[in-house]
């Protein structure tokens, strides 16, 4: 098969990394796929059933499941990482039987604190206390579809991800077009179902995949070395969402709901920015897992096979390249999409009937979110090399700076909204880009000498 | 700093002889041990104190031995130390001149006398700076690569081998050198090694003091010897030479062990061996001849019966080896010997007694060596006997190991009239076909070490030859009597001992 030329993809082609277009658009399709699955899901809840569900109770539906969404990911993140990471550890140590036994004591860890906390939320804090069982029911399985999905993914079987969640979504929209529509309760509930649907597929594979040995292992909560992912991924989470919680709380908020806060265009915005972040992030994992992971195998080779530092320097540099291409690529590629997105971004505001007006916060949180793209390139790269207080430090200073600017920021006129969030990521990626250049370029003295003895 | 556990038994100030052992006493049973808890339970009249450099912070430190009251403080220095990687990796070292005199010390031929002095006015937070900073600092990386690359011989060698040889060598060497100092009139090294180094950093610290060093064994030669024997204690070689099996990286720790073997000689006052043999291998390696003597070890005759063997019943023959159950006693050619002779006679048993808690792995290898070789039958693990029992149960006493200093085992089978087949290793073919001015004649046959055939073959003489069997039993008894006697022993070391207190000037 003759193969299709484009600007774009010839950017994946090199000579020391290649990786082919049907290669990407799997990729971008695998591994993003049920992120694309869930925003049609809830586009087209949106948008195709205005005519049987009454407007305000859809709005209030919509706006209680992007919470759900928001702060299920929020409360798990700290969990998953350190969990991702222990999982990572046994696979390295083929401690294959333990996975069930993670996998049950994470759902013991995970199922009673979403539930309880989404049930104290909607209870005390909101006026919807007569549905917190449904709600909290909902957060909770969202919480559990994350952690479900972080052991599949570990193992990248992307296609039952896939599958499961467009199942599972087709189920939810299924069940609310025919059956569940009629109150805010059936709404929840009809999701959910979906929801559990995909849940449970995913767990039947994981089953299939593994088999009992032990029924727990919380191994992770003992040892001190899995707090430190706790931490990145906590600050990391709520730096991406300092900022949207400030505005909620600001002026410019609104409150949909008691309790349910949102500032409309920007969010809007922020989640239609994130669209264009999916191809590169589909791009940067393939080259993680293909080529540098195959630099960095050669590498630590050539470290454990005996050769001489001349070899092992050889190889190092290859690393070092290996990382700046791909981050030169990763910048390059993003900012290709963000700039054709911006300047077609007119035609999509006139096709949604979008105020006009956005168009200028649109610009400059497409810019904030693709340099949050490079960033968090960089800190994959850091995870690989498990430099986990840098990606902690790096987190924490996200964080402290999203805040702190957004703070001073949040009060000032509709023409400033998403600066905030373009400066803290820009600075923070200048800090990361140091610290991950300065690692790099030392990199035989980070993975030999800082062993402990 | 972390100077490890202290047991204090008594807190009298000084004491007159601190002794320095390397992970033996109280915490391992063996020859030295057995030696040390003699010279600590007999000399009532001196008071000890006692550093142990036990292998690392994780070692078990549960006593042994019952602690004598003469022991005033036990010092457990870990050599292998465990340092945190700090938050942040320091490029530049505080101490690197320092840190550069240790290097030029050790691999360098550089003055221990400019590194002692400067190690000695380091203050307690620069001791854990330094070690901190020896293993995580970016200079020193370089400086460790500058190393490799600047020489011809090592560029193009596993770089990995080299960055944890030359690590750990120093690592080791400079924890050691940083302990603190207790004060004594007299230090008294069992070896050179760990315990020369360290008793080095005391005679540098208090050259009032006096230093004497006994070795058992020659410590450079026992290293060497263990650095080899992960190869060789597990095949099945006839001919032993570890000069050509020894590659550059051990060849990197001989040649520090070396400079620490010269180092103490330099520095002791008096340097004491188990036997002529041993002195003239301390001079050739750089030992003053004005300061070597050497002193036997002694047997306690009165807890041993002698019995005449006449000659072994074929009925009923009994082979014994008496030791723990260890690499370094290569059992394992015991066991090969033992298939050897099962082979030939019908009734012919072989008993393995001695601790073998020691090498858990090394005990399960030879166990599965019994069963591959279909001995469990013949072949027992007894585990620990009294040896004057034992060995009046047994015909013959069988000593395989690579090294030894002068065993007691083969002393208290001579005590026994048993007669013995020993490697020739260390002090064992001294005390078995005697050496200077001991003329007595065999009490044993001398065999090459790693060689099942010869060990099969040195108790097939003894069985078969009834004269000679004879004459070693009683050989063995009257070399005893004349050249083992522990009250000899005790009544030199009190000298020595006395001596030096009385040149000490420190008090």
């Amino acid at each position: 098969m003759q193969k299709k030329e484009s600007f774009i993809l010839k950017l994946f082609d090199s000579e020391n990394d290649h990786i082919d277009e049907f290669e990407v658009i799997k990729s971008i399709l695998s591994v993003s796929g049920a992120w694309i699955v869930s925003i049609f899901t809830l586009l087209s809840i949106k948008f195709f059933m205005v005519d049987i569900i009454n407007k305000d109770l859809l709005e209030l539906f919509l706006t209680i499941v992007i919470y759900l969404f928001i702060f299920s990911m929020i409360l798990t993140s700290p969990f998953l990482n350190m969990i991702n990471r222990y999982l990572g550890d046994k696979i390295y140590l083929k401690e294959y039987d333990s996975i069930l036994a993670i996998f049950i004591s994470s759902f013991l860890i995970i199922a009673p604190i979403s539930y309880i906390t989404s049930f104290v939320y909607v209870s005390y804090f909101t006026d919807l206390s007569e549905y917190r069982f449904v709600i909290s029911q909902l957060f909770c399985s969202l919480s559990i579809l994350w952690m479900v999905m972080i052991f599949i993914t570990i193992f990248k079987h992307y296609a039952i991800i896939n599958y499961s969640f467009m199942l599972g979504m087709a189920v939810s929209v299924l069940l609310i077009k025919y059956y569940l529509h009629t109150d805010l309760e059936s709404l929840v509930n009809g999701f959910n179902g979906g929801v559990l649907l995909t849940i449970s597929i995913l767990v039947a594979k994981l089953k299939y995949d593994f088999k009992f040995t032990n029924y727990f292992d919380f191994s992770f909560l003992k040892d001190k070395k899995y707090y430190l992912f706790f931490l990145s991924g906590l600050f990391l989470y709520l730096a991406l969402w300092t900022d949207k919680f400030m505005y909620w709380a600001s002026n410019y908020g609104i409150e949909v709901e008691k309790g349910f806060y949102f500032f409309p265009q920007y969010d809007f915005i922020i989640f239609i920015s994130y669209l264009v972040i999916i191809p590169v992030s589909a791009y940067l994992t393939v080259y993680l897992n293909d080529v540098f992971n195959k630099e960095q195998k050669t590498y630590f080779k050539a470290i454990e096979n005996k050769k001489s530092l001349a070899t092992i320097n050889n190889f190092a540099r290859n690393l070092q390249d290996s990382f700046y291409r791909a981050i030169f690529k990763v910048t390059l590629f993003q900012f290709i999409i963000s700039l054709l997105f911006v300047f077609s971004v007119q035609y999509f505001f006139d096709k949604f009937n979008i105020n006009v007006e956005s168009i200028p916060m649109l610009r400059i949180v497409v810019f904030a979110i693709t340099i949050q793209m490079i960033l968090m390139a960089i800190i994959q790269f850091l995870y690989y090399f498990d430099f986990q207080k840098e990606i902690f430090f790096i987190a924490l200073c996200y964080f402290i700076l999203n805040t702190t600017i957004s703070y001073f920021m949040v009060n000032l006129s509709y023409d400033y909204v998403g600066y905030s969030f373009f400066i803290s990521a820009l600075i923070t990626l200048f800090i990361a880009f140091i610290i991950s250049s300065y690692k790099m370029e030392r990199i035989n003295f980070y993975m030999i000498a800082r062993n402990e003895v | 700093m972390n100077t490890g556990a202290i047991f204090k038994m008594s807190e009298k100030k000084i004491a007159d002889i601190c002794l320095i052992v390397e992970g033996s006493y109280p915490y391992i049973r063996g020859g030295v041990s057995s030696w040390v808890h003699q010279i600590l339970e007999n000399y009532s009249e001196f008071t000890f104190d006692l550093i142990v450099l036990v292998a690392s912070e994780d070692t078990p430190l549960v006593p042994k031995y019952e602690l004598p009251k003469n022991l005033n403080k036990i010092y457990n220095y870990p050599i292998r130390r465990k340092i945190k990687v700090p938050i942040f990796s320091k490029k530049k070292m505080k101490n690197f001149s320092l840190f550069n005199k240790f290097f030029n010390t050790f691999f360098k031929n550089g003055s221990f006398e400019e590194l002692s002095e400067e190690i000695l006015k380091l203050k307690d937070k620069d001791k854990t700076r330094l070690l901190e900073e020896s293993l995580y600092s970016e200079q020193l990386f370089n400086y460790m690569n500058d190393f490799y690359q600047n020489s011809k011989e090592l560029k193009t060698k596993p770089y990995i081998d080299f960055f944890w040889s030359l690590r750990s060598i120093y690592f080791s060497f400079l924890s050691v050198l940083l302990y603190d100092v207790p004060k004594a009139k007299v230090y008294h090294t069992i070896a050179t090694g760990y315990a020369g180094l360290f008793s080095t950093i005391c005679k540098a610290k208090y050259p009032e003091s006096r230093l004497l060093i006994t070795e058992h064994g020659i410590y450079t030669r026992e290293r060497k010897m263990d650095i080899t024997i992960a190869d060789w204690a597990d095949r099945n070689h006839e001919e032993y030479d570890p000069k050509n099996n020894i590659s550059l990286y051990k060849n990197m720790w001989e040649d520090s062990f070396e400079v620490i073997s010269n180092t103490t000689y330099k520095y002791c006052d008096e340097i004491i061996s188990l036997n002529h043999k041993n002195n003239q291998i301390q001079i050739a390696e750089s030992a003053p001849e004005e300061k070597v003597y050497f002193v036997r070890n002694g047997i306690n005759l009165s807890r041993f019966n002698f019995k005449e063997r006449k000659e072994i019943d074929k009925k009923n023959i009994k082979i014994g080896f008496l030791g723990r159950v260890v690499k370094i006693k290569d059992v394992k050619t015991f066991i090969k010997a033992a298939d050897i002779l099962n082979n030939q006679y019908e009734n012919i048993n072989f008993l393995i007694a001695g601790p073998s808690d020691e090498d858990k792995d090394y005990f399960q290898s030879c166990e599965d060596l019994v069963k591959a070789l279909n001995l469990e039958n013949n072949l027992k693990f007894i585990g620990m006997v009294k040896p004057e029992n034992f060995l009046q149960e047994v015909d013959i006493i069988v000593l395989t190991s690579l090294s030894e200093g002068q065993p007691l085992v083969i002393g208290e089978a001579n005590a026994c009239g048993v007669p013995c087949v020993v490697t020739d290793v260390g002090g064992s073919a001294e005390m078995v076909i005697g050496g200077a001015e001991d003329t007595i004649g065999p009490s044993g046959v001398v065999t090459k070490a790693v060689n099942p055939t010869q060990t099969a073959k040195g108790i097939e003489k003894l069985i078969e030859d009834k004269t000679f069997y004879n004459r070693c039993s009683i050989n063995g008894g009257e070399r005893v009597n004349k050249f083992y006697d522990e009250k000899t022993f005790l009544k030199r070391y009190r000298e020595i001992y006395k001596d030096n207190i009385s040149k000490s000037e420190l008090k």
